[in-house]
């Protein structure tokens, strides 16, 4: 199989994951102009308890592989409302620079809690978590992972297209987001709303914590910030606040990555993804996709 | 009056330090004042002009690697190599944020985050030779003169004093000034100030500069202090912690952040017995930091005018 | 007493347009303003009065026309170059520094008649002295003017709203401005404030041009010697004070389709 055609597909993973947790930042920048730093390592901490839970669930037979998902997936929501009301809620008046410290905190001692409860060594993801094995197309091999992966990243994207248009909560987090003063005013419950963001945020990402586990085999207590930083900045690329412009820029992001670390080398592949974003955003500071603000004067 | 007898009392306790202190803690010491150098600095680009810079350990890293490649490799004596290690991080500032500095908060800040991380990818890679890779460079020790060893303990500490006591003076200086006033206008709105006159992409790129100048002088002293540098020491993490200790010690605030470098670069050395669980507990004062005071430890008091035009101040 | 019009014109706006989206916010307007002149910009809500004093003072960029000040164009000019050519304003919404004591908001008026340069702040050396000394008994005496010099020492943000007000055009006349734009200025106030501002702005108006919006229409009738009727982002009127309170389309504009007077001082 050919090089570019493997590339591709590993830059579509890549970029995938990245859309994945990309998600959770985009949510919640868009409702409270919150870069949620603690979020990637929220999605490490997935995969940790993912590698601590499935062994214990071995004995449900056919069944371990949702009880893992599905335990993983609530602990991390559990963990990301109560991350709201302890790091986040208290500071909804304050200035914007506390809570981006109030993050970057937050982000530390989750990420020291892995480290502190799982070690500082790499290790190993639950390798019958997720089905192994290749599917052939022609003369192109893709992991059923791969596949996985890919569709999950539209099927999710399509449900939360829906819900953000077509629910009541959906809308109310659009107004929040468009307005929030306005959106208070009119009724709409603040703190229920900021709940299921982080809800939504914390579950995708968490799923995409342990896709991460089962794509790259293993995993290390301090891998949250590169792809969180990442995952922000793909945020930014496909226009903060939007749903499908985080799994866009994050497929971008991805590709890019992929093809540089392929193509020209793995060492420089971090520079040039940054180079092109910070280009990006010289000539575009919105974003590919994003709104300028109008500033009422 | 209390506030100038504190000022004595430490400017002595500092000045005759080295007299009691061991190797070890005079090292803690001078380290103690060149982490508060590059603090200072965030302080001018963060807590002054309101700019979210992430990234600032790149100019703490470039005084020390420009210092440490002249050294080192060109062989240059301590007073060029230090000329230069000082200002061309203000030159390669400028160049490097004058095409984003009108960019909005958050996306500054993300581009600061990938500006260090090209910094320390660059370190790491080792082009041309120049940088040595992930260990860095090490064995910097430039040639005495006129019977000054630049490398010893006490001088570098004196050095460090020196520079830091000085640094400070001027910004409190710069403070009260049309610029240093101009600053605080720009933080707090910035539109309002351009109604002034007041053109804010020229002053942050002078803060920038400055900031620059000061965290390059940091980088001198690390390079001399450890007589090594590496990658690790300006990493986007340091970058954060900077960040940090300006926030939480409170935007703009001199005593603020003099006691956050304290408390995130000394208190460690202290505890470390504790060195497993230190950042968690960083982590969690920090939240619990900005949970209880969200303007920092000890904020910046505005309302400044002269006493004797107008007879007592705020 | 407003001095009789001088001929000489400061301000020249030709076909100024600017549009939001769709939406015309100032059409096509062109009006002079003559040095020393108080000139008043009334209209309904809506109109393009702050869209038109925002091209003008360099916050937003008009799509087409030109903005000539002195006889240099400054349409599509930044903020602060427009300030620092003599041109101040006060805003809609206040835009004080609100942290900061009164004081220190009129002071950053003086920054663009300060000698300081970046040597001088750093080391409080040569003229340093001066300048400080020069620059606090101007903010001085301008509070006296204006009768806020009791609330010197006060944030910004504690004080009533009609204070605040004072204090921005107080912050906007240190510099000595050739021409001042008020964007409602008297919003907010009581009769007695008014008064008071009313005369505040006739002593301005001996040396500054005064260019103001403002929907208190007996001030505006009292102060201005001319009046610019806005209404859809064009101009609907433009004249005496008396021509515009008798004219039937600026009264329909404000008031609807029915045969109501604007009373005015002298009606």
């Amino acid at each position: 199989m050919d090089i570019f055609s493997q590339q591709l597909i590993n830059g579509l993973t890549y970029g995938s994951l990245l859309g994945f947790i990309a998600l959770g930042y985009t949510m919640v920048y868009g409702i409270l102009n919150l870069i949620n730093f603690a979020h990637g390592d929220m999605v490490t901490l997935a995969a940790f308890l993912a590698i601590t839970i499935a062994p214990l669930a071995v004995a449900a037979g056919t069944l371990a592989m949702i009880i893992t998902l599905a335990a993983v997936v609530v602990s991390v929501c559990i963990i990301a409302i109560l991350l709201e009301k302890i790091a986040y809620k208290p500071l909804r008046a304050a200035p914007r620079l506390s809570l981006i410290v109030s993050a970057l905190g937050a982000g530390m001692v989750i990420k020291n809690a892995i480290m502190l409860i799982w070690g500082a060594n790499p290790r190993i993801f639950p390798r019958n978590l997720f089905p192994a094995g290749l599917a052939k197309f022609s003369d192109i091999s893709v992991s059923y992972l791969s596949v996985i992966i890919l569709l999950l990243n539209i099927l999710v994207m399509l449900t939360l297209y829906i819900f953000i248009n077509k629910t009541r909560v959906g809308i109310a987090i659009k107004a929040l987001s468009t307005d929030y003063s306005v959106a208070e005013l009119m009724g709409v419950n603040v703190n229920n709303t900021v709940m299921i963001v982080f809800l939504i945020g914390g579950g995708v990402g968490a799923l995409g914590g342990m896709l991460i586990g089962a794509s790259y085999t293993t995993v290390t207590f301090s891998m949250g910030f590169d792809y969180g930083i990442k995952a922000f900045i793909a945020a930014i690329l496909g226009g903060i606040g939007s749903i499908p412009g985080a799994m866009f820029g994050g497929l971008l992001l991805g590709l890019t990555y992929t093809f540089c670390s392929g193509y020209v080398s793995s060492a420089w592949a971090n520079t040039v993804t940054y180079l092109l974003l910070i280009i990006l955003l010289i000539f575009r500071p919105n974003g590919l996709f994003g709104r300028s603000l109008v500033q009422k004067v | 009056m209390k506030r100038k007898l504190l000022i004595a009392v430490l400017l002595v306790f500092c000045t005759i330090y080295p007299i009691f202190a061991n190797s070890a803690w005079l090292t803690i010491g001078a380290t103690f004042f060149i982490f508060s150098l590059v603090a200072l600095s965030q302080d001018i680009v963060l807590g002054r002009a309101g700019v979210y810079d992430m990234g600032h350990a790149i100019y703490f890293g470039m005084g020390g690697y420009i210092f440490a490649i002249l050294v080192t490799k060109l062989g240059m004596n301590f007073f060029a190599a230090a000329f230069a290690a000082v200002f061309l991080p203000a030159l390669l500032a400028l160049a490097v944020v004058t095409p984003v500095i009108h960019l909005r908060g958050d996306y500054f800040l993300v581009v600061s985050i990938g500006l260090n991380f090209i910094f320390t990818q660059i370190l790491n890679n080792n082009p041309f030779r120049l940088t040595g890779g992930p260990n860095g460079i090490f064995g910097i020790f430039p040639a005495p003169f006129m019977g000054i060893n630049f490398s010893s303990s006490v001088f570098i500490y004196y050095f460090a004093f020196i520079v830091i006591t000085l640094t400070i003076a001027i910004m409190n200086n710069f403070d009260n000034s049309r610029y240093g006033r101009a600053f605080y206008f720009i933080y707090q709105d910035d539109l309002a100030a351009a109604s002034m006159g007041i053109n804010a992409s020229y002053l942050k790129q002078i803060g920038f500069m400055m900031s620059a100048v000061l965290a390059g002088f940091a980088g001198v002293l690390y390079a001399l202090e450890y007589s090594a540098v590496s990658p690790e020491t300006f990493s986007v993490d340091q970058s954060i912690t900077f960040f940090a200790i300006v926030i939480v010690g409170g935007q703009g605030s001199l005593p603020g952040v003099l006691l956050g470098t304290f408390a995130m670069f000394v208190l460690p050395e202290l505890f470390r017995g504790f060195a497993d669980v230190r950042y968690l507990i960083f982590g969690i004062a920090m939240v619990a930091m900005m949970v209880m005071r969200p303007r920092g430890l000890m904020p910046t008091k505005y309302g400044f005018y002269p006493k004797k035009l107008f007879g007592g101040d705020t | 007493m407003n001095n009789p019009p001088v001929n000489n014109i400061i301000l020249s706006v030709r076909n100024l347009t600017k549009s939001f989206y769709a939406l015309k916010a100032v059409d096509n307007v062109s009006f002079d303003l003559s040095e020393g002149e108080i000139l008043g910009i009334i209209g309904p809500n809506g109109s393009g009065k702050t869209t038109l004093f925002n091209c003008i003072s360099g916050v937003i960029k008009a799509e087409t026309g030109q903005i000539i000040f002195e006889g240099n164009d400054i349409s599509g000019k930044s903020m602060d170059i427009i300030a620092k050519m003599g041109i101040r304003r006060t805003f809609q919404t206040i835009r004080l520094f609100r942290d900061m004591s009164v004081a220190e908001n009129i002071y950053s008026g003086f920054y663009t008649k300060s000698n300081q340069n970046l040597f001088h702040a750093l080391t409080h050396s040569g003229l340093y002295g001066t300048d400080e000394k020069l620059a606090w008994e101007s903010v001085k005496k301008l509070a006296q003017f204006f009768l806020i010099d009791g609330y010197l020492t006060y944030k910004a943000d504690d004080l009533a709203y009609g204070l605040q007000r004072k204090v921005e055009i107080a912050r906007a006349m240190l510099s000595e401005p050739k021409l001042l734009i008020l964007d409602e200025p008297a919003a907010g106030m009581n009769d007695s404030e008014k008064t008071e501002l009313s005369e505040m702005i006739r002593v301005i108006a001996k040396n500054t041009t005064v260019l103001m919006i403002e929907h208190d229409l007996d001030m505006v009738m009292d102060l201005c010697k001319r009046i610019i009727v806005l209404n859809h982002g064009m101009i609907l009127a433009e004249g005496l004070p008396e021509e515009i309170q008798n004219n039937k389309e600026v009264i329909t504009a404000y008031m609807g389709p029915d045969d109501y007077r604007i009373y005015g001082p002298g009606a």
